[in-house]
């Protein structure tokens, strides 16, 4: 054992605690930095020299590693909780927003503009003479059609803004993928396989976390340093290659569809958690689905009061009249889809009266309106002949399929009533709305220019009022078409469906966020800085510092000593 | 709320800020969603804050607008009922006027000149009366039923015309109730009491086009439509009905399934009753009711038919406006017409040419003589209406046609009461068997005959033709209305009638006549048909005055003590709809309260709980911040030097 050997004894103790202490000051200098995971410096005594046989003393120290402190089972973990909150957040954002466009608890909601467009005409049958009261209707019937088509454009513009947000977050994926990618080649020239280029891993880890965020991942650690990183088992990253991440609007069986795919090879996609498969699940599940409903209760709601309406009269007749619905080939039976009228009518009849307003007088007839399937049904041309053959009457199919009714003079009127078949409402004459959803709802132009038109009484009789009673009552009434549902219970169903999904994902997004929370706290527990303990660190790696410095000195006062003696 | 774990081994400096900052994060969200339920007042705001409750909040919410709806539809009843209330009480009291002016005009202390003069004064209430049926408010006539925007007196031919409806325009209040919001002169003030009423009943055939909506039913309750089994040689197929529209329609589904099981078997068809179910020979074709259905014993096609012909139950179609005329059951003289008399006026109305019934009535509406052709309420007959109060209308055989006869709108025939001639005067018999008329013939016989025990005008004819043995003979008018009696025996002597022992009967009768060698005595209608309305009783009260018959002046008292009567109930009627109103008003408030007070459970904060929940959440942002601030600024580093 030689001083000088001593010497280095020393020298490794400063050495050592110094790289210690500079561990300790990374650590504290990081202890605030996001995805930081707290190291430790390796520190073992050196192999000792035999002094004498089976006598060893100690060489010092020697920094065997500097060590990351993670679990890698735990980010495993804590990536797919962080999947599964950012999709319920993703969902809850989404449903959050159709509950506002919808807003039905508010006076400004469906419900409420249903209500008082029934409760107008409540009382215009209270009061069926009164001109004002029909403006009300028509303005109240506008303001709930306009309010539908307000809802549906804002919901397309939400399932838009969805869409757009799925092509961003998958940009977004596809370049941490390459950043990934990078990062794993760099890990691995500076590892070269038995390293530790602890920052690059951090950063890595970061990625992962980032990228679970959009979709669910697991990855594989490669004995190189690298790794793979992949969706239900389709590898996205492979080493030091990102295979990239792109989504593809594709119409799949008449519906446009975002389908995720591997930029690489195409391979489709489906993440079952992350924002970005959430996203792609409630662009469909949610937003279409909502925007279906609604165009599905507009749709019934039209068809249902244009059905009781048509079969009402005005307080005027029409002159001329022209079907805001055309079929697509005049001589196909109307129930048939060569037809293509949006709203079925069914076997059945429905009378017209045409008026002499000279003399009052009416002349009635049926026309028969035949769809049972059986022998020659009716056709758009056949309904134009049989209205031709009333007298004083003219129909006509004009060229973009819609009939065409015209009295012989100014001096006649005529009116519907009685109709069972719903072939009025089908083809859109003496109708309340028009438009077959929501999105080209609208009151009829007739009306709104003449409300003496709108059919409060039946019956031909000036004055009437039957008409419009059933009209007010019709939304709270159980219809067959509806399957014993009522309009208004429709539309209450739908809203309530969507408080159900909206409040269950509010729930669904707390406990994913308990789940998260709990494991990322773990995470800390293993991977982050303690002042304190740092602190205590740097405290034993100063004093052995200081003491590795005191026996250098020692050991120089001995050399001197040594040297001392050669005079 | 703990997220972290309790057996956490290490604490790191982050993870004690990030769970400061997350429980912060939670109660700040939590504050502020209080703050909003107390500044809103309300605790769900959008469907999701209590997805149970939501579809309850928009129920309860559409309920208290609909009850809002229903007073204001209550309150305007109830206006115009008080004021069809007042406006009966000022009808009943010029009654009262008219019928103390009709007492005090009839004894020995009055005279021409006065009555003449208490004729203007009923003159002048017929004017307050015809104001009075006519008032209306806020645009809906009080007296015109469903035609409520028309007003519904209007003077025509002298008389008073109304053109209302008989049924009453109604509303809905609560739980789709209609009540009656105004009335129709039918009802209050006998406006269309006119007494032709049809009992002939025309059959018409059922067709192809023939809606089941417009048939009585074989069992005369309507058709039920669901499926039945036709069996065809032993093949059974049920049939599904339901969707039907017409009658054709039903014949169609049930060929269609014969069809399918053998074209020649044979097939339903439409006849005149309603079906007819034919079997080729050597086929038996039967139709019968699935389980307990009624729809074949509706149709009355539950038959079998086996190589014939079977006729299948009278479906008894309706009279509707669009019957064909040629459909009907019996036969109807449509060439001839109607010879009409309404007040001074005469005229013929002529079917000629009309093909349905709405024909029909345009061509009565076209006469311009206040008359209406109605299906009756049946769907069996047509009755003629006399829409004017005040005239007398005879409807009568157009030159020696059916037509009224076939239609049932004669308004003096066989049956009719002999009360009912000379406006309810009739007709002065002597009784006791004694002779009331004598007939003087062209052969000099003399014919007495006694009308004790008649009571309609068969009776006297059948008197006058048994007392008369052939050599006169007594029957209604051909051409016109009235009685008629033909002298069938030759002479120079003058066919007369006279009246006997003082008696009025001939005249009464309208045949006291000489017609010197004619041999028809063609009698004047006098029992010609009017409305027993307030008007025509005041009119008739004028006229009486004004002419001095004190006959007629007692007769118009009495039809005006009856019309109180009906005044006074019509007035109770009202009176019941509005008490009916004003207690639906009351329930309906009462429901108010109760639905909002549900809604205010549901949705409104409770903001006591909601002010103890926020000072709990300050209290815990307050600990939260004064631990977080304790905890990260005690570190080891403070306390080396």
């Amino acid at each position: 054992m030689s001083l000088i050997g001593a010497l280095h004894t020393g020298f490794s103790g400063l050495a050592v605690n110094q790289a210690a202490l500079e561990v300790v000051g990374n650590n504290m200098a990081n202890s605030a930095t996001k995805g930081y995971s707290r190291q430790s410096a390796v520190i073992v005594a050196s192999t000792g020299t035999e002094v004498q046989p089976g006598t060893f003393i100690g060489n010092g120290i020697q920094l065997q590693t500097i060590i990351r402190h993670v679990d890698e089972a735990l980010n495993t973990r804590l990536r797919s909780a962080t999947s599964d909150q950012q999709a319920a957040t993703a969902r809850q954002d989404v449903l959050t927003q159709i509950e506002s466009i919808e807003n039905d608890l508010s006076d400004q909601g469906i419900s409420n503009q249903l209500t008082q467009f029934a409760n107008s005409w409540s009382q215009l049958a209270s009061n069926p003479t009164d001109p004002g009261l029909r403006t009300l209707v028509v303005s109240q019937g506008q303001s709930l059609a306009e309010l539908i088509g307000t809802v549906r454009g804002e919901m397309s513009s939400l399932r838009k803004q969805t869409e757009t947000d799925i092509t961003a977050n998958v940009t977004q994926a596809d370049q941490i993928l390459t950043q990934i990618a990078s990062i794993n080649q760099q890990i691995t020239l500076a590892e070269g396989g038995a390293g530790s280029a602890n920052a690059l891993r951090d950063q890595r880890d970061q990625l992962l976390s980032q990228l679970s965020e959009l979709v669910p991942v697991t990855t594989v650690l490669q004995p190189s340093g690298s790794m793979d990183v992949l969706v239900d088992s389709i590898p996205i990253v492979l080493g030091t290659q990102s295979r990239g991440l792109q989504v593809t609007p594709t119409n799949e069986s008449g519906t446009l569809q975002y389908i995720l795919r591997v930029k690489a090879d195409g391979s489709r996609l489906d993440p079952q958690s992350g924002k970005i498969g959430q996203l792609m699940e409630s662009r469909v599940g949610d937003v279409t689905d909502a925007i279906n409903a609604l165009d599905t209760f507009a749709g019934n709601l039209i068809f249902q009061l244009n059905k009781v309406h048509s079969s009402g009269q005005g307080e005027q007749g029409y002159g001329t009249l022209t079907a805001s619905n055309g079929v697509l080939d005049a001589t196909a039976a109307l129930n048939t889809p060569a037809a293509g009228l949006t709203f079925q009518p069914v076997n059945g009849s429905f009378q017209i009266t045409v008026t002499q307003k000279s003399t009052g007088q009416k002349i009635t007839r049926q026309i028969n309106v035949d769809l049972d399937g059986i022998g020659t049904d009716t056709s758009l041309n056949d309904i134009a002949g049989a209205l031709s053959a009333v007298p004083n009457l003219t129909a006509t199919v004009a060229a973009n399929g819609k009939l065409k009714i015209d009295a012989a003079s100014s001096d006649f009127t005529f009116s519907f009533s009685q109709d069972s078949s719903a072939a009025l409402a089908a083809l859109g004459l003496n109708s309340f709305f028009n438009g077959t959803s929501a999105a080209d709802i609208s009151v009829n132009s007739a009306l709104t220019a003449n409300p003496l038109l709108l059919a409060a009484g039946q019956g031909d009789i000036a004055g009437d009022n039957r008409n419009a009673l059933q009209l007010a009552g019709l939304f709270e009434t159980p219809l067959d078409d509806l399957n014993g549902q009522t309009l208004r219970g429709s539309w209450e169903n739908h809203v309530q469906d969507f408080a159900a999904r909206t409040d269950s994902t509010k729930r669904l997004v707390q406990s994913t966020g308990i789940v998260t929370d709990g494991l990322s706290a773990q995470q800390q527990s293993v991977s982050g800085v303690n002042l304190d303990e740092e602190a205590v660190n740097l405290l034993s790696f100063q004093r052995s510092y200081q003491g590795s410095a005191r026996f250098i000195s020692v050991v120089d006062e001995m050399l001197q000593t040594v040297l001392g003696l050669v005079k | 709320m703990s997220i972290i774990n309790s057996n956490q081994g290490r604490v790191s400096s982050a993870m004690t800020a990030d769970s400061m900052l997350s429980i912060l994060r939670q109660t700040q969200t939590e504050m502020m969603k209080i703050q909003q339920q107390i500044s809103s007042g309300k605790k769900v705001s959008v469907p999701s804050d209590n997805s149970g409750a939501a579809s309850a909040i928009g129920n309860f919410r559409n309920l208290l607008a609909q009850f809002d709806q229903h007073t204001e539809s209550l309150s305007n009843a109830s206006d115009v009922l008080a004021v069809t209330d007042s406006t009966l009480s000022d009808i009943s009291d010029l009654v009262t006027q008219a019928q103390s002016i009709a007492s005090s005009q009839i004894g020995v202390t009055s005279d021409a000149t006065t009555r003449s003069s208490q004729a203007e004064i009923v003159d002048s209430l017929i004017d307050s009366l015809s104001q009075s049926a006519n008032a209306d408010h806020n645009g809906i006539f009080l007296f015109s039923g469903r035609t409520s925007s028309t007003k519904p007196f209007t003077e025509l031919l002298g008389g008073y015309r109304y053109t209302g409806s008989r049924e009453n325009l109604a509303a809905t209040i609560g739980q789709n109730l209609p009540i009656d919001v105004n009335s129709n002169g039918a009802s209050a003030l006998g406006a269309l009491s006119s007494r032709v009423v049809s009992t002939v009943d025309l059959d018409p055939a059922a067709t192809a086009t023939t809606r089941l909506s417009d048939v009585a039913g074989a069992r005369n309750v309507g058709v039920q439509l669901g499926t039945v089994n036709v069996t065809i040689d032993g093949t059974q197929v049920s049939v599904d009905l339901t969707h039907s529209d017409s009658l054709g329609d039903i014949a169609t589904r049930i060929n269609s399934a014969i069809n399918g099981i053998d074209p020649t078997a044979g097939g339903l068809a439409v006849s005149s009753k309603g079906f007819t179910l034919t079997a080729a020979a050597g086929h038996t074709i039967d139709i019968a009711e699935v389980g307990a259905g009624v729809t074949a014993a509706d149709l009355g096609i539950g038959l079998t038919a086996t190589g014939a012909a079977v006729v299948g139950g009278d479906v008894n179609p309706k009279l509707t406006l669009t019957t064909d005329v040629s459909t009907f059951g019996v036969p109807v003289d449509m060439t001839s017409g109607l010879s009409v008399t309404s007040g001074s006026v005469t005229k013929v109305i002529d079917f000629t040419g009309a093909t349905t019934i709405q024909d029909m009535a345009n061509k009565v509406s076209a006469a311009d003589m206040g008359l209406r052709l109605e299906i009756n309420s049946s769907g069996t007959g047509l009755n003629l209406v006399n829409e004017v109060s005040g005239i007398d209308v005879s409807i009568g055989e157009n030159a020696g046609g059916t037509t009224a006869s076939d239609l049932g709108v004669r308004s003096l025939t066989g049956s009719t009461q002999l009360a009912d001639f000379n406006h309810g005067l009739g007709v002065r018999i002597l009784g006791s068997g004694q002779n009331d008329i004598e007939i003087q013939l062209h052969d000099g016989t003399k014919v007495d005959v006694s009308l004790t025990g008649a009571t309609t005008v068969a009776d006297v004819m059948s008197a006058i033709n048994t007392a008369g043995g052939g050599s006169v003979t007594a029957g209604m008018a051909a051409s016109g209305n009235g009685l008629e009696l033909t002298d069938t025996t030759a002479g120079a002597g003058a066919f007369t009638v006279i009246d006997l022992n003082n008696g009025y009967a001939a005249e009464d009768l309208g045949i006291k006549n000489n017609v010197g060698a004619g041999a028809t005595i063609t009698g004047t209608d006098v029992a010609k048909v009017r409305n027993e309305s307030v008007f025509t009783h005041l009119m008739a009260l004028r006229d009486a005055l004004r002419q001095n018959d004190t006959r007629g002046i007692t007769l118009a008292g009495e039809a005006l003590n009856r019309d109180l009567d009906t005044l006074t109930r019509s007035r109770a009627s009202t009176g019941v709809r509005s008490n009916r109103i004003d207690a639906e008003k009351t329930r309906t408030a009462d429901r108010k309260i109760q639905t909002a007070s549900l809604l205010s459970g549901l949705q409104d904060t409770d903001v006591t709980s909601a002010i103890t929940r926020f000072t709990q959440l300050q209290q815990q942002l307050q600990a939260n911040l004064q631990m977080g601030a304790q905890v990260m600024k005690l570190t080891l580093l403070d306390f080396l030097k």
